[in-house]
């Protein structure tokens, strides 16, 4: 079942000179039990989809013109108030980059986590009490009585970041959405986090739409991964169809960028130019000026999101045998 | 190969206070003992997690930090009686990790590259202009680019000014400190790959510090691995990546995600018990023992030395794991 389903989401933004596109027609959707990760370079418009699931933007800077998101059938770009504080942190939940900005330093982490769960649930301080040791205990922390009573400074990174975990687990979420969670994490610590997520994700059955721009992390974590670009998806399939045959030629960039494997010292493939500013975009393939590929036609005419085979989409105006048949060539060229 | 830059039991310590004004006798050991060598022209990375003291340590052979302890060497002379810092700052220089940061916004492009040259007395207000052009060019930008402002430029092309300005007076070394990590991933490679262009031209050496283990596969001639302020091994990239010799070093590799769901489904991973311990109260012993999966009583008092393991490379462990057979291509050499 569709536990997200974000269709035609269009976001702007207003800057000096009017407001501009952020997101231009993006669809996405997540079922219960499935991880599905949002990959993107800066600026591609990653977080601010993530964010715009429970309208996190800051308004009235950022605007929502077309487009619905459905939380298990019910649009929260078109919900009241009242109803939109309940579904934050109650039916979805959110997990960020820093965990150190994400915690009050003046608060106990077990003080955080009762409010937590008291703003959704009617529930005793002493039966909140109990259901955060419960997912302290949940996120593998140790003594977590203890660990009640201290404050998030006195907490390693790694241990600030299963606090968050845990107080977005305490509400019993449906819908998880890690925005980059382990990028300011070291590697040890990250492949503890990213072990974890896996195990909560079975275990509570969860919807996870895991943001982050590690191809690295991706390809540890996703069932399904959605590629943006300046704004829109670019590419969309099953994890092992997107890794192993790359039908949009930003996507194949994007693998070649970074080496296949830790010991791979086999040279890397730079993607010529940088992403385009934002609302900088062009009337054709916004990705057509950093092209290898790139006809005459891709700088005109914009290619839309169409199925390949199978499930795989990419957003792509050349013939899909001939990408594949260049990207061998390529390949074997760099190889030698 | 010929020894460029070498560092002799280098400690940096930072006093800590231990109450409120009162300044206290504890210390945060950043760096303790480290010797290193560096030689010239080629690639020494080095590598650990936050807090390990990579950064204290570039910034202490920089001259940039005091150090508690220990000699710097610029060719064999000791930097600051052999060697006077002046011409020790025209040999080495540093590109920083955050390109917004490391360039004065109210400064022309052309004016920031040339404030070393200036800084050095090099040359006259010509030649010092043809060099600021020589250089933007060879870092892929137009010599015009010098009127302009940081600001007309995106961060992979700053990452490239800043570079120009670490290569403007011909240095001999140059400290990359994270220097690709801020960037986006497909302008992470064109930097690489810059710098790599860069080395096989003039020959410089690189200390390119890092906490990005495949990005350190892609430009390392050898690797140090640093954990709680000492070296725990020193090896040839290729040696160091295919075999591991030290519990610490196969824990890191083992925890680095791969871009391939394959090899990540059937990877077993190493998974570091605990916490790293705090730098102020490191651990007796080996600084490792708290987490090593091959803990002996002995690594709980008896701090190992870094030395010489055959067949390549030093590692500071009581108890090395077996040397993968592999092709032997090269060994660096400490000091």
């Amino acid at each position: 079942m569709a536990l997200l389903e974000v269709d035609d989401l269009h976001v702007t933004v207003t800057t000096e000179d009017g407001p501009a596109s952020v997101i231009d027609g993006v669809s996405l959707r997540v079922d219960a039990g499935e991880t599905v990760c949002l990959v993107g370079e800066s600026g591609s418009g990653k977080s601010v989809t993530a964010m715009s699931v429970l309208r996190l933007n800051p308004e009235p800077a950022f605007a929502y013109p077309r487009g619905a998101i459905r939380v298990a059938g019910v649009d929260t770009l078109r919900m009241p108030a009242r109803q939109l504080r309940a579904t934050r942190g109650g039916t979805v939940a959110m997990v960020f980059q820093d965990p150190t900005t994400s915690l009050n330093p003046a608060h106990r982490i077990g003080d955080q986590i009762v409010e937590a769960i008291r703003a959704h649930q009617d529930m005793s301080r002493a039966d909140a009490r109990r259901r955060a040791l419960e997912v302290l205990t949940d996120v593998a922390i140790a003594e977590p009585g203890r660990r009640l009573d201290q404050y998030p400074h006195q907490l390693s990174g790694g241990m600030r970041q299963r606090v968050l975990i845990a107080m977005a687990l305490a509400c019993r979420p449906r819908l998880l959405i890690a925005d980059e969670p382990t990028t300011a994490l070291d590697v040890t610590t990250q492949a503890r986090i990213l072990q974890l997520l896996r195990e909560l994700g079975a275990k509570y059955e969860l919807a996870l739409l895991l943001v982050t721009h590690d191809l690295g992390v991706v390809a540890q974590m996703a069932d399904r991964v959605l590629v943006m670009y300046a704004g829109r998806i670019v590419e969309a399939a099953a994890s092992r169809d997107l890794f192993y045959d790359p039908l949009m030629p930003y996507t194949d960039g994007l693998l070649n960028s970074r080496p296949r494997g830790v010991a791979d010292g086999g040279g890397l493939t730079p993607i010529p130019g940088a992403p385009p500013r934002l609302g900088d975009w062009g009337a054709g393939c916004r990705f057509a000026p950093r092209c290898r590929l790139a006809e005459a036609r891709c700088r005109t005419e914009p290619p839309a999101l169409t199925a390949a085979d199978g499930g795989h989409l990419r957003a792509c105006l050349l013939d899909v045998d001939d990408v594949r048949a260049r990207r061998l060539v390529h390949r074997q060229a760099a190889a030698r | 190969m010929s020894e460029l830059l070498r560092c002799e039991d280098l400690t940096v310590h930072y006093p800590i206070r231990a109450g409120l004004g009162r300044r206290g006798r504890s210390v945060v050991r950043a760096v303790d003992g480290v010797s290193l060598r560096l030689d010239a022209g080629r690639t020494t990375a080095l590598v650990g997690e936050s807090g390990c003291g990579k950064s204290s340590l570039a910034r202490a052979l920089l001259q940039l930090e005091r150090h508690t302890r220990g000699t710097v060497l610029l060719d064999g002379r000791p930097v600051g009686t052999g060697v006077g810092i002046a011409e020790f700052r025209r040999s080495v220089q540093v590109v920083f990790q955050d390109p917004y940061a490391s360039l004065d916004p109210r400064m022309s492009v052309g004016r920031s590259i040339e404030e070393p040259l200036r800084a050095f007395r090099l040359g006259d207000a010509t030649a010092r202009g043809r060099r600021v052009g020589e250089v933007l060019e060879r870092v892929g930008l137009r010599a015009s680019d010098a009127r302009r402002y940081p600001h007309e430029f995106s961060g992979g092309q700053r990452q490239r000014i800043a570079i120009a300005r670490a290569l403007a007076p011909n240095p001999r070394l140059v400290v990359c400190d994270e220097a690709v990590s801020a960037l986006d991933v497909s302008v992470q490679a064109q930097i690489v790959a810059l710098l790599r262009e860069v080395q096989a031209e003039s020959g410089l050496a690189y200390l390119f510090v890092s906490h990005d283990l495949g990005i350190v596969r892609q430009v390392a001639d050898t690797v140090a691995v640093m954990y709680l302020g000492r070296l725990v091994e020193h090896n040839g990239v290729e040696e160091l990546y295919t075999s591991p010799r030290h519990p610490y070093t196969e824990a890191l590799l083992s925890a680095v995600p791969v871009a391939d769901p394959d090899v990540e489904r059937s990877r077993e991973r190493i998974i570091l018990a605990g916490q790293i311990p705090s730098p102020a109260r490191p651990p007796a012993g080996c600084r490792f023992h708290t987490r090593c999966p091959r803990v002996q009583p002995r690594c709980e008092t008896e701090p190992p030395d870094l030395l010489p393991l055959p067949p390549s490379g030093t590692t500071a462990c009581h108890f090395p794991l077996e040397p993968v057979t592999h092709k032997h291509t090269e060994e660096p050499h400490d000091g």
